[in-house]
């Protein structure tokens, strides 16, 4: 008993242990970099903890006639930071690399005492929404983007849980001949990776002028979760009481009426499960994207590109990720609560 | 007439299959409650389901208030069904399953407002409207079933062992529920069963089903004293028909059936019955409670044996005897009698059935 108790401990240990290496510090470093400064982003080494406030010290060059501003590292070290005698310099030297949103009377006002008193230094608050206004400036139509990946994942969602749900309707109540093969053929469709559908695709789409539309969009990304969707929910199906569907059509339904009122809302939660994936597919591609739209990008390929364009300013990507990975972490809450129901809540 | 009606009706699973249900010929009478009764596996649901039309049928035609019904999807034919499984959508409250088939009949929203808790009322869940089925018991669920099954006002009601999940108490009241339903609606109601006192006590008729055919149709009286085929004597019934196998000889005083254990002399009436039969064998039939113990011989005796072991069953008892070719069991009111002792056994009033030992039909009386 004790050894095992033991090798459970060791376990639990393991599991924690490849939890925080595997997910906490990565998402940790991930956040504070969203929310650092164009600094505190080349700290090394980095501290995975958010900071709210960035401390200068600030001292009067009489020969030049320059305030020598330098800026206290994560470490408390000095490095330099900018000198310069005009207001707007400091003040636009302060918002783009230390978040600080300041006018310039304002700064030359509170630095004037450095003249007399000698160097000095002075704490700011940061403005922790620089990043992501900023995100939002840079990157061209990145509003517009994040609407194209909402039209996207719904078209997405609609397309495969439609197609994919018939069939494993189909797959779960149905004998027919090569079964086994189409359910096989269906899924080897998943292991295509999607850009080497995309290319093929990409010349179908543009005959049909679907290219660079978030229909054409859909429709890849719903080639590989229709496979999944049927998967997922031909196994619900199966075990849905055929009697439950039987007693509908007795009590005065039709079979199309018995599986929207009956049948797919005891499907839910399988439903729920592969809307997710349909979702996170969409969500989060950026390769077919890029082969696929010219002007329309989603946000997952903005936040790329914002990423290409700007890799000395890598605390805008961050913050564009975090935009991007907090709708996926809404829609996961949501949708959680149908997918447990798998799990127990209803019995079917 | 006749309201529900099966002619001919076929039923075969696949193209080449075997009949599952073989040329099945039945009137069921408006108001009547037909019971279902078979061993697993006879059919009973696949025709009951051919009834309702969940399920296709192979040949034949299916007639309800003289029209076929046979192209008609299942709510089209005004029938209601209380499944084995209840069926009740876990997905829906109580009140919205009961609900449901008038939904889907386009009733006004207060009319379902009352048939519901009118339905709700008889099946005695007024309580239970807003629970979800998965917090309700096994019998609780089956009450949602039953109103569900009322409310549509059906004219045909299906019963497919709705009491069989059921605990032995429950089963005995739900199923005089069920009559008391049966006969307030005045619907026309078969009931599909294994357990042969359920159906002793629920119906009008019995339809003793074997292999795809019927074996006998009939009160529950004459499925029990009259039956038409050794396999009826022997399924219905407990302890079950003792049988034995007679050669039928005649002698000066007339006809005498004998085996290594029994003799019975046969009396005028019986002997017109089976006078085609002597010289071979048949098989006689025997109710347990119809074999009579006294502690003499005399000229009626039957057989004379032991009482290998007495089962006191309270106001009864059931006596087991090993005969040469097969065990006997009588049902005596003779509470003090010893196990072991010699005792004498009579049928009581000719009350024997003899049936044909190739066709394993009951001999009857030829009208002339
Ligand atoms: N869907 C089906 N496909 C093929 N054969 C079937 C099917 N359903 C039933 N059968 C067969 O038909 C026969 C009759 O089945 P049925 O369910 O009608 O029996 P039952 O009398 O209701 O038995 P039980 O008392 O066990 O419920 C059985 O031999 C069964 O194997
Ligand atoms: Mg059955």
């Amino acid at each position: 008993m004790n050894k095992l108790n033991g090798i459970q401990k060791t376990l639990i240990a393991l599991v924690l242990a490849t939890v925080v290496i595997a997910v906490i510090v990565p998402l940790m470093f991930f956040f504070t970099n969203a929310f650092s400064n164009g600094r505190e982003v080349y700290d090394y080494p980095k501290t995975p903890i958010l900071s709210f406030t960035v401390k200068v010290q600030v001292s009067y060059n009489e020969d030049t006639g320059m305030y020598i501003v330098k800026y206290y590292d994560r470490n408390g070290e000095l490095q330099n930071a900018v000198n310069t005698s005009f207001g707007e310099i400091l003040s636009g030297y302060f918002e783009q690399y230390l978040s600080v949103y300041r006018t310039p009377e304002e700064l030359l006002e509170q630095f004037e005492i450095t003249k007399t008193e000698g160097p000095q230094e002075f704490t700011y608050g940061k403005n922790m929404w620089h990043n992501f206004k900023t995100f939002f400036l840079i990157t061209s139509k990145a509003e517009e983007a994040l609407v194209n990946s909402i039209i996207v994942v719904i078209f997405t969602i609609i397309i495969s849980l439609t197609l994919g749900s018939m069939a494993g309707y189909a797959f779960a109540r149905f004998r027919f001949k090569g079964k086994d093969q189409i359910n096989v053929f269906m899924l080897i469709v998943r292991m295509f990776p999607m850009v080497g559908i995309s290319i093929p695709l990409a010349v179908i789409l543009i005959r049909f002028n679907l290219f660079d539309t978030m229909i054409g969009l859909a429709i890849l990304y719903s080639l590989p979760n229709i496979a999944l969707t049927s998967w997922i929910t031909s196994s619900i199906f199966v075990g849905i009481n055929r009697e439950l569907e039987e007693a509908s059509l007795v009590f005065g339904a039709n079979g199309f009426q018995t599986f929207i009122k009956i049948t797919l809302p005891l499907a839910l939660p399988a439903l729920a499960a592969s809307s997710m994936y349909a979702f996170l597919t969409a969500w989060n591609d950026t390769i077919s994207a890029l082969i696929l739209t010219n002007d329309h990008p989603t946000l997952a390929l903005a936040v790329y590109q914002a990423i290409g364009d700007n890799t000395t300013n890598l605390q805008y990507a961050a913050a564009g990720s975090i935009i991007l990975i907090i709708p996926a972490l809404i829609f996961t809450f949501v949708i959680r609560k149908y997918v447990n129901q798998m799990w127990g809540g209803v019995s079917v | 007439m006749a309201f529900l009606e099966l002619v001919d009706l076929d039923k075969r699973y696949t193209q080449k299959g075997n009949l599952i249900v073989k040329h099945m010929n039945l009137s069921i009478h408006k108001g009547e409650f037909l019971v279902f009764l078979g061993p697993s596996g006879c059919g009973k649901t696949t025709t009951i389901r051919m009834i309702s039309g969940l399920e296709e049928i192979s040949g034949g035609d299916i007639l309800i208030n003289g029209k076929s019904v046979v192209s008609l999807p299942p709510k089209d034919r005004g029938v209601s069904m209380i499944f084995q499984s209840y069926a009740v959508w876990p997905h829906m409250t109580v009140r919205e399953n009961i609900a449901y088939p008038l939904r889907l009949q386009k009733v006004s929203k207060k009319d379902i407002v009352t048939r519901v808790e009118k339905a709700a009322a008889a099946a005695n869940i007024m309580e239970l409207l807003d629970r979800y089925p998965t917090q309700l018991s096994g019998g609780q669920r089956q009450r949602v079933a039953v109103a569900r099954a009322i409310v549509v006002e059906p004219q045909i009601f299906l019963m497919d062992e709705p009491l069989s999940n059921l605990d032995a108490m429950l089963r005995v009241s739900m199923r005089s529920e069920l009559k008391n339903i049966h006969e307030s609606l005045g619907a026309t109601s078969i009931f599909v069963t294994h357990d042969q006192s359920e159906a002793m006590s629920l119906a009008d008729r019995i339809v003793i089903m074997k292999d795809g055919l019927i074996e006998q149709i009939g009160t529950p009286k004459d499925v029990y004293f009259d039956c038409e085929s050794i396999f009826v004597a022997s399924f219905i019934g407990v302890p079950p028909t003792n049988f034995f196998h007679v050669s039928v000889l005649k002698d000066d005083a007339g006809l005498l059936l004998k085996s290594q254990d029994v003799s019975y002399r046969v009396d005028a009436l019986e002997e017109k019955m089976l006078s085609p039969y002597v010289g071979k064998e048949v098989v006689m039939g025997v109710r347990p409670e119809n074999l009579e113990i006294s502690d003499t011989f005399d000229d009626n005796t039957f057989l004379t044996t032991h009482a290998d072991f007495i089962e006191p069953q309270g106001s009864h008892i059931i006596v087991i005897s090993k005969l040469e070719s097969s065990v006997i069991k009588i049902s005596s009111s003779k509470l003090e009698l010893q196990a072991k002792s010699l005792i004498h056994v009579s049928v009581k009033d000719r009350k024997a059935m003899f049936f044909d030992k190739d066709t394993e039909k009951r001999i009857r009386l030829q009208e002339e």
